[in-house]
């Protein structure tokens, strides 16, 4: 049942994780991969993150460069729209005061 | 599907493929071709990324192997309730399919349960509904009643059972319940169509 719930918490996490990665600065899909990958208690995979970077990608929110890479097929460089920065912004702010009163509300429960 | 130029020998390159090709059909119909392909490439630029940080100039089909390993398995891309954690919804739907609507994540097992449920009431009402018209009609010796209430029985399993079916193809038999739907579906629609046939060749 908690795994459940961690599984969907998470997921519901990822759209704004991977905007958090691209706001700090350009970087491709591997790249964002392995930085949220480190991230304790997130720990996002390829196959979260990627339908996200495509369907933010197809929302507007991105743009892509495609520059050759070192090891194989081109590199995807995204980074964030003028949509996307505001996206980000109001999810940021929104999951700032969510995460401020739930931790406040937790704490008094404890 | 590839389009690396990393040295690989066919086999090793056939070993990638093979995965993106998987994941590529566990993406059919859950996001428009233009996304399933993006995320693809993705997949297969982590792949030869990774590869890369091996260090060998050339790869072996253990290194591929070992790379395939590190990867999500193909499943990991389905809905969750399909046995993945799935694709997150989007907020724009990705294009119909021909004569089916698109499913959002989600919308798959409500149409299977649709389906499966449609299958078994119209089982039901086709067990039960025939004799009992058969008595309601003896009770008030009405021929008029069996034959209403017997042809109105005859319609909504035709139209019914081919719901069902058509419900079952449109989630491509998603569940139990789309499996349920189909069955039940392609029975009851057989059933009343030879009802149909013999009602019809008895009065004519």
């Amino acid at each position: 049942m908690l795994d459940r719930w961690e599984t969907q918490f998470r997921k519901g996490l990822v759209e704004l994780a991977v905007l958090a990665t691209i706001a700090r600065g350009e970087t491709y899909g591997y790249r964002i991969v392995e930085q949220l990958g480190a991230l304790e208690g997130l720990q996002f995979t390829e196959s979260t993150v990627y339908p996200v970077l495509t369907r933010l990608a197809r929302d507007g929110y991105l743009a892509i460069r495609t520059e050759p890479s070192p090891a194989g097929p081109p590199r995807r460089y995204y980074r964030l729209t003028t949509d996307g920065q505001r996206h980000f912004r109001r999810m940021a702010e929104s999951w700032k005061t969510i995460s401020r009163s739930l931790s406040g509300w937790i704490e008094g429960a404890s | 599907m590839s389009v690396a130029t990393t040295d690989l020998s066919r086999s090793t390159q056939h070993l990638i493929d093979s995965r993106l090709d998987t994941i590529d059909r566990m993406l059919l119909w859950r996001v428009s071709r233009q996304e399933r392909l993006e995320i693809v490439r993705e997949v297969e630029a982590q792949i030869f990324e990774q590869l890369h940080e091996r260090g060998t100039e050339e790869f072996s089909r253990d290194d591929v192997l070992a790379v395939l390993a590190r990867l999500d398995p193909p499943e990991a891309y389905l809905p969750e309730e399909e046995g993945g954690l799935g694709p997150v919804p989007s907020r724009r739907s990705p294009g119909p399919r021909p004569g089916c609507t698109e499913p959002g994540r989600g919308g798959n097992t409500r149409i299977a349960k649709a389906s499966g449920v449609l299958g078994v009431v119209i089982m039901a009402l086709t067990i039960l509904g025939y004799p009992l018209t058969y008595v309601v009609a003896v009770a008030l010796n009405s021929e008029a009643i069996l034959i209403v209430l017997g042809g109105g029985i005859l319609a909504v399993s035709l139209v019914g059972g081919a719901l069902a079916i058509v419900l079952a193809a449109c989630c491509r038999l998603a569940n139990g319940w789309a499996i349920t739907g189909l069955v039940t579906g392609i029975l009851w629609t057989c059933m009343s169509l030879g009802l149909s046939a013999f009602v019809v060749l008895e009065l004519f």
